[in-house]
């Protein structure tokens, strides 16, 4: 087969720079809101601001009990979980129940509800309501 | 400012142990081979400096003072062994002979540094924009990070099996190499992961540019450049801090130092990137043992056993960080919670049922279309330098070539083997990750790719054959037919 001539070396390169040279600009375009201030989809920045107060009511490591009003079975459920496991490590947050269970237990709360009466249903004395839907019991059953 | 040393300190180590061996030494253009050693480095350094710190945590000895303390120390010894063997003598750096160029590199350079300014740019904007980045990221990737740069016993955590829906299992190299940048620093900032994922992609693509640049010409280096940058999916998820990116790096730096395969000292690279990878990633490990095995038959088949033995002995001796390390961290550290381990017998089953097969096709088709965008699309570009440039294989690049092919195919067969048998909901996971997994192959398909196509050189008119012959005879006369063309 005949070898390629430098045309069409050049015709090449032309088509690959100018073609390169669109996407990028389209992805530049096209990435607008993800470089924007609403790249936080599920809102982590938002969870760690909420916690801030409940961290420093809690010891610097261990395992930490976790309840929601949302099940973790639904996407709100599993982002306000990962989230907050994410949030409050190097402690390890878990939602699944310990033999004998976590001293603290998180609770993280979707909407207004009374958090003492929520506490008692799952054998928890409140500690302190940090508001927001942050809320810290401690265990009864320690 | 700390995490910033921390990291610098790693990518030295990295840049110096390559400088030391040096596996591109007798490649040219130099420059190309200055940038894939210190793009190779940057991944190998954060390797290693991962695996240093893993043992130190585990062993409890993990502190700043001790972390800073090995680095300078590595530091050191590598920088006085670089003058000892001469790495940074000054005729290594001595202006390359003349070679076949192609007089419009200057154009695809101006078009590559404008691409790659907009790039990084949008890119800095991102990850700036999502410091804790995508899902996996905090879920998983930083959230191991978080436990195992913490107090006394905290690095346990990350490989509780409370943390089921985190994976536990998975390879502990990003975790380890942002927990280790974190300790170091004695903070957890979200600047040690952003730079760790900007740096990755940074290496990622300058790997490629060096490696094609030294196997094929300088041209062909910027057109790949230009290629992989207009792989839109790669740009979007580069500073989602995600082990993709790491674990195509390393794929990568694998199969591009298996074509310099005349020194042994590529070969052992090549094992330890292999190995690396492995210790990224799980689909890592399927890499490993792929690209290890293929490299012995392959070589067997077309060399014999003197060269396979010795070859791959190179190779496998650069891999065994990684394989020791990956064992012990599977079976003596890491929970069994992988459904492909627990439910075998559930997973052999799925194998019989056709529609899976479907959706893996159609789900791959999917994400090879949104691996770019409209006549943007890589594909297209590839398709127009295959017409353009066309093909031409070197002899000494065959071998090579058919163990990267083979292995990025069987690793890819191996990951869609994987969706038919997994015991996630099929649409919801092919949706998820399909995309990057095509990513983890792509940098190395481009290499491929760019090996087979020509070279981007300026032809070499017929006549210039003759010059030799013509300065042969300094006394032919000036109206010999060859030196009157030449003038």
């Amino acid at each position: 087969m005949k070898p390629p001539s430098s045309i069409q070396f050049l015709i090449a390169s032309i088509a690959v720079a100018l073609l390169a040279a669109w996407g990028t600009f389209g992805f530049y375009a096209s990435t607008e809101d993800a470089a924007g201030s609403n790249a936080d989809v599920y809102k982590i920045g938002d969870q760690q601001a909420r916690f801030q107060d409940l961290v420093s009511a809690l010891p610097a490591t261990g395992i930490i009990g976790y309840v929601s009003d949302v099940p973790d079975g639904q996407t709100l459920g599993a982002v306000l979980y990962s989230g907050l496991q994410y949030t409050l490590a190097p402690r390890l947050v878990t939602n699944q129940r310990l033999v004998p269970p976590a001293e603290f237990v998180i609770g993280d709360f979707s909407k207004p509800l009374d958090v003492t009466e929520f506490g008692k249903q799952h054998g928890l004395a409140l500690v302190k309501d940090f508001g927001n839907g942050a809320v810290l019991y401690r265990n009864e059953a320690r | 400012m700390l995490e910033v040393i921390s990291i610098l300190l790693a990518l030295l180590i990295g840049f110096l142990l390559v400088q030391v061996f040096d596996p591109s030494r007798d490649l040219k253009p130099r420059w190309a081979a200055m940038l894939f050693n210190a793009a190779l480095g940057a991944g190998i350094g954060i390797g290693l400096t991962s695996i240093v710190f893993l043992l130190l945590d585990v062993a409890g000895l993990a502190s700043p003072p001790a972390i800073f303390s090995i680095d300078i120390a590595l530091a050191a010894g590598l920088t006085l062994q670089c003058f000892r063997s001469r790495a940074f003598s000054p005729e290594r750096f001595n202006p390359d002979p003349a070679k076949a160029g192609f007089r419009w590199t200057w154009l695809l350079a101006i078009a590559l540094g404008v691409v790659l300014v907009v790039a990084c740019v949008r890119l800095v904007q991102m990850a700036t924009a999502l410091p804790v980045g995508n899902w996996d990221a905090w879920a998983i990737w930083n959230l191991r990070a978080k436990f195992l740069a913490g107090p006394g016993g905290a690095w346990r955590y990350a490989l509780s099996p409370l943390l089921n829906n985190s994976h536990p299992d998975y390879p502990p190299l990003l975790s380890a190499f942002v927990a280790r940048v974190w300790k170091a620093a004695g903070s957890m900032d979200t600047l040690a992961p952003v730079l760790t994922a900007l740096v990755f992609f940074a290496a990622l693509i300058a790997l490629l540019v060096g490696a094609v640049a030294l196997l094929r010409s300088t041209a062909s280096a910027l057109l790949a450049g230009l290629v992989i940058l207009s792989t839109t999916s790669l740009l979007v998820w580069a500073p989602s801090q995600y082990a993709d990116i790491p674990l195509a790096f390393y794929y990568l730096g694998a199969i591009a130092l298996i074509f310099f395969c005349t020194d042994p000292r590529a070969l052992f690279f090549a094992g330890l990137c292999a190995g690396l990878a492995a210790w990224t990633k799980n689909e890592g490990i399927a890499f490993l043992v792929c690209f290890v095995i293929l490299f012995f038959a392959f070589t067997f088949w077309k060399r014999g056993t003197a060269d396979a033995t010795t070859s791959g002995g190179w190779l496998l001796m650069g891999a065994a960080p990684g394989i020791i390390l990956t064992l012990w961290f599977k079976f003596f550290l890491a929970p069994v919670v992988d459904p492909l381990v627990t439910q075998r017998g559930l997973m052999l089953a799925r194998l019989h049922d056709v529609s899976r097969y479907t959706e893996v096709a159609r789900g791959f088709f999917d994400n090879l279309l949104h691996l770019g965008s409209g006549v943007a699309h890589p594909l297209v570009l590839l398709a127009v330098l295959g017409i353009l440039v066309r093909w031409q294989v070197e002899e000494r690049y065959r071998l090579p070539l058919w163990i990267a092919t083979t292995a990025l195919v069987l690793v890819f067969f191996s990951y869609c083997v994987v969706y038919l048998m997994t015991p996630y909901a099929l649409a919801w996971q092919v949706q998820s990750s399909f995309d990057r997994l095509i990513l983890q192959v792509w940098p190395g398909f481009l290499l491929v790719f760019f090996v087979f196509l020509r070279s981007v050189v300026d032809p070499t008119p017929a006549v210039t054959e003759k010059i030799p012959a013509a300065r042969k005879s300094p006394l032919r006369s000036s109206k010999h037919p060859a030196t009157t063309r030449v003038k």
